[in-house]
């Protein structure tokens, strides 16, 4: 429907926003397993765990792959719906491929997010209202559905620089999809880098800092 | 490291048969993104 409405430069705004829908895949999946993690908390599911003679790593991990299975499903529906809707990538399937292997670790790396989330807010109302932001503003302070081209100096610097914006403009790389004008930023010249780099820095922080928090929440 | 790997996939499993008891996260997950795709992507 809006396709009608938004014009992208050197293509139709199908090719160009189904990057951004993968993207989304991951965002939604943020709030599903921090309420997930928040619940097991409560229910007493983690103090099960603590009496298996397993790390707290394998635990989370675990988690995260089983809800990366879900997202792998939801990047496959939403794919199989463009290509009915006449999304064709055709840059080759290494290429394509390629693009997917992006959109599923930054989903991977996004999960873990989540848990973090989860681990440290706690509260499964509170997360529901979060996940609502996180998933508004990852999608909508990016170029995931709409081109930077047209926005105010400040804000697309700070959509330019939101890691979904170099997760999304990568993926249309590979995909062959239209883009945004190039601003000459690293983010912009070198998308795919970016991004792996980007993904690379969150996980970084997250997973150590999600297994801590597992450890202290098993002592409460 | 065959123990990491075992608990691991069992771990998997009790996770995904918990996925398939609350359909409803996995609705949140896949729905979205349909509907954006139909909203945005569908030309009238």
């Amino acid at each position: 429907m809006l396709n009608n409405a938004i014009s992208v430069r050197g293509g139709d705004y199908l090719d160009y926003m189904m990057a951004g829908v993968g993207a989304q895949v991951a965002l939604a999946c943020v709030g599903s397993i921090a309420i997930g993690t928040a619940t097991s908390l409560r229910n007493g599911l983690v103090d099960r765990f603590r009496s298996l003679p397993t790390s707290r790593g394998v635990i989370l991990f675990a988690h995260t792959v089983s809800d990366l299975g879900l997202a792998v499903i939801g990047i496959g529906i939403a794919s199989v719906v463009g290509v009915l809707l006449g999304w064709r990538p055709d840059t080759g399937a290494l290429s394509i491929a390629a693009g997917f292997g992006l959109l599923v670790l930054f989903t991977f790396v996004m999960l873990w997010f989540g848990v973090l989330l989860g681990l440290l807010v706690r509260s499964p109302e509170a997360l529901g209202a979060l996940s609502g932001l996180v998933l508004v503003c990852g999608s909508f302070l990016s170029n995931a559905f709409v081109p930077l081209d047209g926005l105010p100096a400040w804000l697309r610097t700070l959509s330019e620089w939101n890691p979904i914006s170099a997760v999304t403009t990568a993926c249309r790389e590979l995909w062959g999809g239209p883009g945004s004008a190039s601003t000459g930023s690293v983010v912009s010249e070198h998308p795919l880098a970016t991004a792996l780099v980007v993904l690379a820095v969150i996980a970084a922080v997250t997973v150590p800092l999600s297994c801590r928090a597992y450890g202290k929440a098993e002592h409460r | 490291m065959n123990g990491v790997l075992g608990d691991t996939a069992a771990l998997i499993g009790r996770h995904l048969l918990h996925l398939r008891r609350t359909p409803t996260r996995g609705l949140g997950v896949t729905l979205t993104p349909l509907t954006m795709v139909l909203v945005l992507g569908a030309t009238c």
